[in-house]
């Protein structure tokens, strides 16, 4: 483990120095990051590694955080940090303990990638259909270690993948766990599908019902119940603890938050402050029981519990996000969500979702779907919209699939933290719901 | 200063392990940034320091980038694939003068809060009821350094104070501003303040106007979205064939006021460098002059119109705008223009990002801003989007007026009041 080296009973001794106050939080984040990147033969430099390592401090004291973050990993970068957030250091800050890491011992797996790419051309291939494709494939490692005055977790790391998919009809992108035969065989349906329905026409503006399949159902529920259930997102428009109990969706819609669960190499004990990560019930039928809270908001409020602290980048305070989704199988085959949807649409997959914190207001861009005709997908439609407030949304749900299906939900960019959220759902099944081009 | 180390050792170690075409790029950066949010306060102190490296023979190329020290094997260093590496070779540019507020310290700590609480205190007093929501200020400097095998060895740079507002209106509303200057001591807290409590205003009291069509005074802000869309194709990848598809045989794009101009060292810019992101020095480059394309029926004046940036030392160079702006020069205020304006609309605000369908040939842009009589702002306006095709855009600009003003985006992009015709209004969605 890459952080073997790290004295961290005395990084622990110099966070206490730091303690002046009962309600002081001081912590040190220990970050290793790896990112290599194939962009295929025609992208220059195909080629492309990123490997880098760094530190931050941090001190919350009253209402203020102070966070200062280094490009190092070594004691004089780990001092300079401490003495930054410490502002007026009184006494001595004592010996800069030893921090000592590893160089990058094993080669970035660029051959692993680029294999993955030739895998999805040659599965496109056999599909019989060729278009313009400019595939990258990235791979993501990640270490953390997390030090308190008093606590030190065991390191983290988390490895996946990503792909992003570059066509003249548009971008498509998602997270895989693995590189394996499966995964090239679902990028290339997914894309076939897209090149197939690539001039649809747009369904009509109005009213539908709708059944979005696990991928598009997991961006929903990202955006309109993960989002909406972050601690500073309630926080915005008041007491976050008052949305406890709140009827958000239908009896048979639960839906939690459960980084312990996360596919692959993905998988949490300890968030990204160093706090235990639970199986946390964000919906229970259909009730608010426990929102997304970091460390600083479950101090604010007693309400919530904290664990759901994440930090994309070490300059970045941590905030509270989702990391796996789960939503619970309900009753209904997806043949019988499709029959009772008849005339409607069948979403495999939405681009992005949208949520404003004001208003409520709720979209979600589709690029494709399919008319049901016969209780089956047939005709496809082209790109359009649904757009609703989070309740009437999550209101109109009235079937929920019982097979559920892991399906990464895509990267998250709120407040400009770049994190991967991944989800396991099964399909849904909408009423009417407004559709806009 | 204390700037990068010499990466010349690297470049000779890289030449050594048989790569002939490398690249070594050294930053060092020091920034504050200041957040208020949730009635809390964030004070962020950053030191950045990291390198990157582009190398590369016959057999491909790879990049490379990191913190620490770069790897000194060659076989550290990622396989050679794809194409071999196009490096610039070195020129000599024209006299550089470094602005004399690169050496300015950052503002302190309470400096920066006092600043953030004045324009809250402002806003307040120009819209009782409205508030700032989140504010984010982030002041930097840093210096780079690169080296290539073909002779470049440059050093630049830069100092930069970005600042976000997020406000709230008496009813509700959100509006968000963002700014950038050199330094954050040139921030004024009125003037931003007034800023938005005139965009809440308009958002909160405006309504759809019952006409669609009239001449249409563009605000700064609004024609610098327009701009930023237009960005692909102003100097992203050529395989769209750049802005040729609107232009005659003769490379006439439109207007004869469409004058587009990328500088990336112009004086006061917040970007202004002598050298770009591969080294190359930097110029004013026109990429449509006076409603020309450059060279008529070429796709492209080269293969970067304008220069090459890096977004930070983790991002191979590419090509993009430092300051980009309708460059057209004038001598009218807005007042003059707003006066030539009978019966029409003045847009204050895009109220969010400009939509471009090069394929279908159609923008839009939702924006904010006020009904035009008889060279008077009259009733507001909001829930509306400006549309229409590229084409009439290009064919549409009348004139421009002296307020050239920057926005932060990918890079800095600039436009004064500009004057158009053509267009029509829709139903923002």
């Amino acid at each position: 483990m890459s952080f073997a080296g790290l004295d961290t009973a005395a990084v622990a001794r110099s966070l206490s120095a730091l303690l002046e106050e009962p309600e002081d939080w001081v912590d040190a984040y220990f970050e290793r990051i790896e990112e290599a990147a194939w962009h295929g033969p025609e992208g220059p430099p195909p080629g492309r590694v990123r490997r880098e390592q760094g530190l931050a401090v941090r001190l919350v004291r009253g209402r203020r955080t102070y966070l200062a973050s280094r490009d190092e990993i070594d004691g004089a970068s780990f001092a300079r940090a401490l003495r930054q957030v410490a502002r007026a250091w009184s006494a001595s800050p004592g010996a800069e303990p030893r921090l000592a890491m590893p160089g990058w011992d094993e080669p970035a797996p660029l051959a692993e990638l680029g294999g993955f790419a030739e895998a999805v051309e040659t599965a496109i291939a056999r599909r019989r259909v060729a278009f313009p494709l400019r595939l990258a494939v990235r791979s993501h490692r990640r270490e953390i270690q997390v030090v308190g005055p008093r606590l030190v977790p065991a390191p983290e790391g988390e490895r996946f993948f990503s792909l992003e998919a570059e066509m003249p009809w548009g971008r498509w992108g998602t997270l895989l766990p693995t590189l394996d035969t499966a995964a090239a065989e679902r990028v290339a349906g997914a894309l076939v599908a897209r090149f197939r329905a690539r001039q649809a026409l747009p369904p009509r503006p109005g009213r539908e019902q709708v059944v979005l399949f696990p991928a598009a159902a997991a961006v929903l529920l990202h955006e309109a119940i993960a989002h909406a259930l972050e601690a500073d997102v309630l926080g915005a428009s008041g007491n976050p603890g008052r949305a406890l109990g709140v009827k958000l969706g239908p009896s048979d819609l639960s839906v939690l938050d459960d980084p312990g669960s996360a596919p692959g190499e993905t998988r949490r004990t300890t968030d990204d402050e160093g706090l235990a990560v639970c199986r946390r019930w964000l919906l229970r039928a259909g009730a608010v029981e426990q929102p997304l809270a970091d460390m600083a908001w479950a101090r604010a409020s007693a309400d919530l519990v904290p664990g759901a602290g994440r930090r994309g980048r070490r300059d970045l305070p941590p905030g509270p996000r989702s990391t796996h989704l789960e939503v619970l199988t309900g009753s209904r085959a997806e043949s019988e969500l499709l029959a009772g949807a008849e005339g409607g649409l069948a979403v495999p997959e939405a681009d992005w979702g949208r949520l404003d914190p004001g208003t409520g207001r709720f979209e979600l861009s589709v690029p494709y779907a399919r008319r049901i005709r016969g209780g089956e997908p047939s005709e496809a439609v082209g790109r359009f919209r649904l757009s609703s407030t989070v309740a009437d949304l999550l209101g109109a749900i009235y079937g929920v699939g019982n097979r559920s299906e892991p399906a990464g939900a895509g990267w998250c960019a709120k407040g400009g933290q770049r994190l991967a959220v991944w989800a396991t759902t099964p399909a849904l099944a909408l009423g009417a719901v407004e559709i806009r081009p | 200063m204390s700037g990068p180390p010499s990466p010349s050792p690297l470049l000779a170690a890289l030449a050594r392990g048989g790569l002939r075409a490398a690249e070594v790029y050294l930053k060092t950066g020091r920034s504050r940034h200041v957040a208020l949010a949730d009635a809390s306060e964030l004070v962020t102190a950053t030191e950045e320091a990291g390198w990157a490296v582009r190398a590369g023979d016959r057999g491909g190329s790879f990049f490379a980038c990191g913190t620490g020290s770069p790897p000194e094997a060659e076989t550290e260093w990622p396989p050679l694939a794809g194409a071999s590496l196009d490096l610039p070779a070195a020129e000599s540019g024209e006299p550089w003068q470094e602005p004399r507020e690169l050496d300015a310290p950052l503002l302190a700590e309470r400096e920066s809060l006092a600043l953030l609480a004045a324009i809250d205190r402002e806003l307040a007093a120009e819209l009782p009821g409205a508030r700032l929501v989140a504010a984010d200020l982030d002041e930097g400097a840093s210096e780079s350094r690169l080296v290539n095998s073909r002779g470049i060895d440059v050093a630049w740079r830069l100092r930069l104070a970005a600042l976000r507002l997020e406000a709230r209106g008496p009813g509700g509303r959100t509006r968000v501003l963002g700014v950038a200057e050199t330094e954050a001591r040139r921030l004024s807290a009125r003037g931003l303040a007034r800023q938005l409590a005139d965009s809440l205003s308009v958002a909160e009291s405006g309504r759809p106007p019952a006409e669609r069509r009239g001449a249409m005074l563009l605000a700064p802000p609004v024609g610098a979205r327009l701009l930023e869309g237009l960005l692909p194709r102003l100097v992203g990848e050529p395989a769209g064939g750049g802005l040729l598809p609107w232009a005659d045989r003769q490379g006439r794009l439109g207007s004869e006021v469409w004058t587009v101009v990328d500088d990336g060292r112009l004086p006061g810019g917040v970007l202004a460098a002598a050298w770009d992101g591969v080294g190359a020095p930097t110029r004013r480059r026109e990429l449509v002059a006076e409603g020309q394309l450059p060279r008529a029926g070429a796709a492209r004046p080269g293969p970067s119109p304008a220069g090459h940036r890096r977004a930070s030392w983790r991002d191979p160079p590419r090509p993009g705008a430092s300051h980009l702006f309708l460059g057209r020069e004038s001598r009218l205020s807005p007042a003059c223009l707003i006066a030539r304006v009978e019966r029409g609309f003045y847009w204050i605000e895009a109220a969010g990002a400009a939509r471009f369908d090069f394929e279908g040939d159609r923008f839009s842009l939702p924006v904010l801003g006020f009904a035009l009589e008889g060279g008077r702002a009259r009733s507001p306006l909001s829930g509306v989007a400006i549309s229409g095709t590229i084409a009439a855009l290009f064919a549409g600009l009348v004139a421009v007026a002296r307020d050239l003003r920057f926005f932060p985006a990918d890079g800095m992009i600039g436009s004064p009041t500009l004057l158009i015709e053509g267009l029509e209004i829709v139903e923002a969605t």
